[in-house]
């Protein structure tokens, strides 16, 4: 081939045909696929599937007779729906009027506070589920028939506050299991379902710092 | 979209995004999903645009973001443009000048970083380096040092001499 790059450019694009816009339709009603959009489409779904799911577990519990522990777990889920809605304004701040480069490392940036804020916030709010549940489980009728069973079989057990040392000491080595493995739990399922977008986008900004340095 | 919009505001610049689509799909179908969302987001982003840079320089930026950040979906397709699957003879023969051999470019283009391709593609648009620079977010002098190396490796996978 004798021609320059710059040439070929120049003259393939001669032919009338070489840029024909296709055909579009009804672009306004399409769905974005782009990464940032799917964030945004996913975060109000799960808000309100969040606000929806807090009032059925007041509503449940309370008829069940444990308004208490319905209460407590609808404040933690809202708790989640407030911290989403601080994601959702922060989708905002990304803006794609700027250059690729600040644009991925914002974005990034963006995800990695995204995945810190939730893997924290998991790390606490399912051992505090779990232990509500716990704590609620031990007050009813079933549960002190279980442990008044438990000790005439073990006499020799230890009890605080009326409950055997050793059902304590598993609740909490539950507790303390789910508080470090909740946050990590919750990046796995993250990677698994964003991985190979995170993996473009980290190799996207190692070449373009790469071009920075050079 | 208004279609007024898309007339007005989109269709002229249309020759900029079909080559920057291009140079990141490899089928038709993938490159009309590519143009798609970027004439969507120039929509929804139309009002951040500042009037710093030249719309046209706006539509390069945006369109080279949504590029690199499009989460493309897995096809079985095999239909790629027609003119960018040559059989090797033809690839071979430079008289036919044109579509033949900017499709030969394309292909090299391809075998590029997503990163170059951007590079490449606003150097071939005839910006500045310090036009790619603000539109990357580099500096001029690195651009030029990337754009010598890129085009060495273009020239090399088109067999092309360098002068």
């Amino acid at each position: 081939m004798s021609h320059s790059i710059e040439e070929i450019w120049k003259e393939g694009f001669i032919s009338e045909n070489a840029l024909v816009a296709p055909k579009i339709n009804e672009l306004y009603n399409q769905k974005s696929k782009s990464i940032v959009n799917k964030f945004e489409v996913m975060f109000k779904w799960n808000l309100i599937g969040l606000v929806i799911f807090a009032l059925l577990v007041l509503i449940v519990l309370s008829i069940v007779g444990v308004p208490y522990l319905g209460i407590f777990i609808s404040s933690m889920l809202m708790s989640l729906v407030i911290r989403g809605r601080k994601e959702q304004a922060s989708f905002k701040l990304i803006d794609k009027n700027v250059s690729s480069y600040h644009y991925l490392k914002s974005f990034d940036t963006w995800m990695k506070n995204l995945i810190a804020g939730y893997a924290k916030i998991y790390s606490i709010f399912y051992p505090a589920l779990f232990l509500s549940i716990a704590i609620q489980f031990r007050f009813t009728e079933i549960a002190q028939v279980g442990i008044n069973g438990f000790v005439t079989e073990f006499p020799n057990t230890i009890l605080i506050f009326s409950t055997p040392l050793s059902l304590l000491v598993t609740v909490t080595i539950i507790t303390i299991l789910l508080y470090f493995f909740s946050g990590a739990l919750y990046r796995l399922d993250f990677n698994s379902l964003y991985g190979r977008m995170i993996k473009k986008l980290e190799e996207l900004i190692s070449d373009m710092e790469e071009l920075r340095k050079e | 979209m208004g279609s007024d919009f898309y007339t007005t505001f989109i269709l002229p610049y249309a020759g900029i995004i079909i080559k920057i689509c291009r140079a990141y799909t490899n089928n038709k179908d993938d490159f009309e999903d590519y143009y798609q969302e970027v004439c969507l987001q120039i929509w929804r982003s139309k009002d951040n645009f500042k009037k710093q840079c030249k719309w046209s320089t706006w539509i390069y930026t945006l369109s080279l973001n949504v590029c690199l950040t499009y989460l493309k979906k897995a096809k079985n397709s095999h239909q790629h443009f027609v003119s960018d699957s040559l059989p090797e003879e033809l690839i071979e023969d430079s008289q036919n000048f044109g579509e033949q051999s900017i499709s030969q470019l394309y292909n090299a283009i391809r075998q590029l970083s997503e990163i170059d391709r951007g590079v490449i593609l606003l150097y071939l648009e005839e910006k500045s380096y310090q036009e790619i620079a603000e539109i990357i977010g580099s500096n001029a002098n690195n651009i030029g040092v990337r754009i010598k190396r890129i085009k060495g490796r273009l020239n090399k996978i088109l067999n092309i001499k360098e002068s």
